[in-house]
């Protein structure tokens, strides 16, 4: 019941969840000539600049693959998911303190602010994701079927960002510290995940640990199987990520929903 | 039955020594307090029958903004109860929502949608805003290349394009000399 009144408000507020989201997107591009383009080119970059520096001049390649543009592939799939991820994270960290002013002086469903992160954030996500898609079928590596299971995995991370992210969000309200301190921890945790360095350099007892205990070290190792040896991600390994992207979610809920009113007080 | 019935009001704000001592609060088995209660309102009652038009009057620093916050909902009381009958728009701040490298006509979307208004409303009522602003042309153009009082036309335009049942008024409009 409160859910199904929950999703008709979201969606009586649709057009203004629709309209921030562009608003958001037009005013990164307006003012400059090529507009959206820019969007697309970055990312391109990125992709050539891997590609040319790791297949090409430093002839790196992963442990158990020949092929010229594994290790390309896996970088770039690891990186751009990554990149999703903090977008999200830094996003939401800031989320009611950047709304501070329409939070204190208006009235309307806050749940719609995490909700246009969200929209924002897969689509930048998407423009990549094409690029590295349309890359991936210029060198013949496209995955085939295995693709979809990158829907799931998706909706985990996404989960689990979104959670994690709010957390945050009402803690940096009350402690500033909390998005100085995870600056510093976003560091220390790409490189404790498996996203530059392939997860077989590490020594055979770590690995289960870190799969368990680093969500997102699972949720990459699933990209990389299915971009990089292109067959279906081992789903049992992403149960630990699901369970903690939900845990976070009702944390987060619950979190919100005892603190709401004093968020607004203290912005 | 009255349109607004506010009954013990009172809202208080917790005022903490130093953050510090809100984090030994929030860690988990705590059982001492460490704020202070601030008390910016004690027990306020009346009630606003259909019609009326009610002023508050106070010093700065009064609660009469807290006071408006409460009754549209944007924060909570600590404790009795506003009972709203009916639609309320509250008119804190005009222009809230405004987005300068947007147009005004945008910005009449976004902003309208923001206080609770259907696209298909905002359609119907484009007319109507656009004459009581009277900022002609400029309604296509950026915001921010309007002067503050076209600025302030238009968001006092979306502001009263709808007749809700109640509205609620900050002080500070009444100087922003937009008529």
């Amino acid at each position: 019941m409160i859910n199904m009144n929950r999703m008709t408000i979201i969606w009586q507020y649709r057009s203004f969840i629709l309209a921030s989201v562009r608003r958001e997107f037009q005013s990164k591009h307006q003012n400059s000539l090529l507009g959206a383009i820019w969007a697309i080119l970055s990312p391109l970059a990125m992709i050539i600049i891997y590609t040319v520096i790791f297949s090409q001049i430093m002839k790196a390649k992963l442990p158990e693959n020949d092929s010229m543009y594994a290790y390309s592939v896996y970088l770039c799939a690891g990186i751009i998911s990554w990149g999703l991820f903090t977008e999200i994270i830094t996003r939401s960290q800031t989320l009611f303190l950047d709304n501070a002013n329409i939070l204190k002086k208006l009235s309307f469903p806050r749940v719609i602010l995490p909700i246009i992160i969200i929209i924002n954030a897969c689509l930048n996500f998407l423009i990549i994701a094409f690029i590295f898609l349309f890359f991936l079928l210029v060198t013949q590596q496209l995955p085939g079927w295995p693709l979809f299971s990158v829907i799931p995995v998706l909706i985990i991370q996404l989960l689990f960002s979104i959670g994690l992210g709010m957390i945050l969000g009402v803690l940096n309200v009350f402690f500033r510290d909390i998005g100085q301190l995870f600056s510093i921890i976003i560091q220390f945790w790409f490189w404790l995940t498996p996203i530059v360095y392939p997860i077989s350099i590490l020594p055979e007892i770590v690995r289960p640990a870190l799969m368990i205990l680093n969500p997102m070290a699972a949720i990459i190792n699933a990209y990389h199987t299915i971009f990089v040896q292109k067959s279906q991600p081992d789903w049992i390994s992403l149960t630990s990520p699901l369970l903690i992207a939900i845990l976070l979610c009702i944390i987060a809920y619950y979190l919100y929903i005892k603190h709401a009113s004093e968020i607004v007080d203290e912005l | 039955m009255p349109i607004i019935q506010v009954t013990q009001l009172k809202k208080a704000y917790k005022c903490y020594p130093s953050p510090w001592a809100r984090l030994k609060e929030w860690l988990p088995f705590n059982r001492k307090q460490y704020h202070d209660l601030k008390w910016v309102l004690n027990d306020i009652n009346f009630t606003v029958e259909k019609g009326e038009s009610i002023g508050i009057i106070g010093l700065n620093g009064a609660g009469k903004s807290t006071l408006l916050k409460i009754i549209t909902g944007t924060t909570n009381a600590t404790s009795g109860t506003a009972i709203i009958t009916g639609k309320i728009a509250a008119l804190l701040e005009l222009g809230m929502g405004f987005h300068p490298n947007f147009t005004g006509r945008q910005n009449v979307f976004t902003a309208g949608q923001l206080l609770g208004m259907s696209p298909n409303e905002i359609t119907n009522l484009m007319p109507s805003i656009e004459a009581f602003a009277e900022i002609g042309d400029y309604i296509d153009q950026d915001v921010r290349v309007y002067s503050s009082g076209m600025r302030m036309r238009l968001a006092f335009s979306i502001a009263t394009a709808k007749r809700p049942e109640c509205r609620s008024t900050g002080l500070h409009i009444a100087c922003a000399g937009c008529g």
